[in-house]
């Protein structure tokens, strides 16, 4: 369904003297449909970067993005405007995911007010069908942004979706924002959503629990690249890469240091300087990803 | 009395002065006593016939002043839609379109910004035959400066907003996402930058005819200021307490009007300066 190759992006900055920040480097996945991709990583090291290069709300500088045997990056815009509809985002934000001055029930018409799909006269019962889908009530689509709580505001940033009928969501850390009890309301919610409407999701978090349930597959991220990609029990039972391991440990392994900022990565493996298991050819040498089982990469030196 | 209390009633009284005023503007046929350009004795003193006496041409000036608030705020009104349309559009291009556009855009504002206004707008009326239209012309090339600024630093916020993001992706084009998400969320802004630039027009215009520089036909407060000013014995009689005070007191009047509703706004629009506790007005 998604298939991701190599997708990189660069900032630059300074006019004078060009310096170059990347914040995704080569990262390369694929996604079958209905299935779940989990990408996990700390904050900064370009996960939501990936998510706005997939749909192109961020122009990437390399790589390729083929969804539904469409290669995304050679669309025009005008083109790239008929299929975004079949591509949605869900942001880690719901309040402001919202125009604040718009009724919720607008905001949930709004794309079939663009799309048409619906004829007027029955964008209303349309409107209450998804209002219900999502688990709110009918009286909520009079009501306001700011008169929801974060857990409602999110399930009408669902509705609104899934008023287009989407393959592809992306969901950028969508319970992030939400207390804990709301969180499982929403995730259980979203995973009906799938069973029923066979969506396919890429699912972008920092909370290793929550991606555990949520997804199929796991991708692990360390400063801009991809450092350990397979099935979600491969992964969870059999880490290879030094950085999951220390991500999953029970225990907690500590590592050393902070990470670097992405205008300095380091040389060689970009974890090395944290790395419990660090050897001399890591400060040198980048690794390249291996299989190590069937579907299970790992980009170290040390498998 | 709290600060908030302090600006209802400051607001209420500013709308209360501009009601009137601009009943004045519409009605004026029907208010003024006599015809402004008729001229009677020349220099009568204020009597019951004429409330405020008549100029050096025998023009009633009752009937200037209430024919003058037509001018004068015919003047400030389109001036202020205009130049703070083209500022809102110009802002919103700016701030949403970003590159080129904003560049050359943003960089005409500084220069603008750079300029001293009054003066060069003395400067360009004076070259330029005396007309209300030309009034007009020359206020909006300096009046949509400010609105451009603020505007495109709004929208700036705001293009970064989920909502904006997630209209893209729902298939919403440029021009909807900026009807539909931008612009109904600058529009607070707008106003108030509507009502102190009416305000500002009002002073500006009233120093343009003051020194001349005003239509001579369509006679604002300013020009008849300005006709006060070239009498005589303006200063050795009484005679400017009913030729000079009342366009002056007007001018004050409406100045005061568009501060109070303006500030009262921006207190009422702008939920940051809500929560402004103590300084009392």
């Amino acid at each position: 369904m998604l298939e991701v190759e190599g997708l990189t992006k660069q900032f630059s900055s300074g006019i004078m003297k060009k310096r170059n920040v990347s914040a995704v480097d080569c990262v390369s996945f694929h996604i079958k449909k209905g299935k779940t991709l989990g990408l996990v990583g700390e904050s900064g090291c370009g996960k939501t970067t990936i998510g706005r290069l997939i749909l192109r709300l961020v122009e990437p500088t390399s790589g390729k993005v083929v969804f539904d045997g469409i290669d995304l990056l050679s669309l025009k815009r005008s083109e790239l405007r008929k299929i975004r509809p079949r591509m949605q985002m869900i942001f880690q934000d719901p309040d402001s995911s919202l125009n604040p001055r718009l009724k919720i029930g607008t905001s949930i018409a709004e794309p079939l007010r663009l799309h048409g799909t619906v004829p007027k006269d029955e964008r209303a019962q349309k409107i209450m069908e998804l209002v219900e889908t999502v688990g709110l009530n009918p009286e909520h689509v009079n009501r306001y942004p700011y008169q929801l709580s974060g857990g409602q505001n999110q399930r009408v940033v669902l509705a609104r979706i899934l008023a287009l009928n989407p393959d592809l969501i992306i969901a950028d850390e969508p319970t992030s924002s939400l207390d804990v009890s709301v969180q499982a309301q929403i995730l259980n919610l979203m995973r009906d959503l799938q069973k029923k409407f066979n969506h396919t999701y890429l699912f972008i978090s920092h909370d290793l629990e929550v991606v555990k349930i949520m997804s199929d597959q796991i991708a692990v991220m360390y400063l801009g690249k991809l450092v350990e990609v397979g099935e979600t029990t491969d992964v969870y039972n059999n880490a290879k890469h030094p950085y999951t391991q220390a991500l999953l440990s029970s225990r907690r392994i500590l590592l050393k240091g902070e990470t670097p900022g992405p205008a300095d990565i380091p040389t060689g493996c970009r974890f090395h300087p944290r790395c419990p298991q660090k050897q001399d050819k890591c400060a040198i040498e980048e690794p390249e990803p291996v299989e190590v089982e069937k579907g299970h990469y790992v980009a170290c030196h040390l498998v | 009395m709290t600060r908030m209390k302090v600006n209802d009633v400051l607001g209420s009284l500013g709308l209360g002065i501009l009601a009137i005023l601009v009943v004045v503007a519409i009605f004026a046929p029907q208010i003024a006593p006599y015809d402004p350009h008729h001229t009677y004795k020349r220099m009568e003193r204020p009597s019951s016939e004429h409330l405020l006496g008549t100029n050096d041409i025998g023009n009633d000036i009752l009937s200037e002043v209430i024919y003058g608030t037509r001018v004068s705020l015919f003047i400030a009104f389109m001036v202020s839609i205009t130049a703070i349309t083209i500022g809102t559009s110009l802002g919103l291009i700016a701030g949403y379109s970003g590159g080129v556009a904003e560049f050359m855009i943003m960089r005409i504002v500084d220069i603008f910004l750079t300029i001293p206004r009054l003066v060069l707008i003395i400067v360009i009326a004076a070259f330029m035959p005396r007309s209300i239209w030309n009034l007009i012309a020359v206020f909006i090339i300096f009046g949509w400066v400010m609105t451009a600024r603020i505007v495109r630093s709004e929208v700036l916020t705001l293009r970064n907003q989920y909502y904006v993001e997630s209209a893209r992706m729902l298939g919403g084009s440029n021009l909807y996402i900026l009807w539909r998400h931008i612009l109904p969320n600058v529009i607070p802004l707008v106003v108030v930058q509507f009502i102190m630039e009416a305000g500002h027009v009002i002073v500006a215009e009233a120093g343009l005819s003051f020194l001349g520089l005003g239509d001579p036909v369509a006679r604002s407060w300013g020009t008849t200021f300005h006709y006060a000013f070239e009498c005589p014995t303006l200063y050795t009689s009484d005679v400017w307490m009913w030729w000079m005070l009342p366009p002056g007191l007007c001018i004050v009047a409406t100045v005061l009007g568009f501060t109070f509703v303006g500030y009262a706004l921006e207190e009422r629009l702008n939920p940051k300066l809500k929560t402004v506790v103590g300084m009392e007005i």
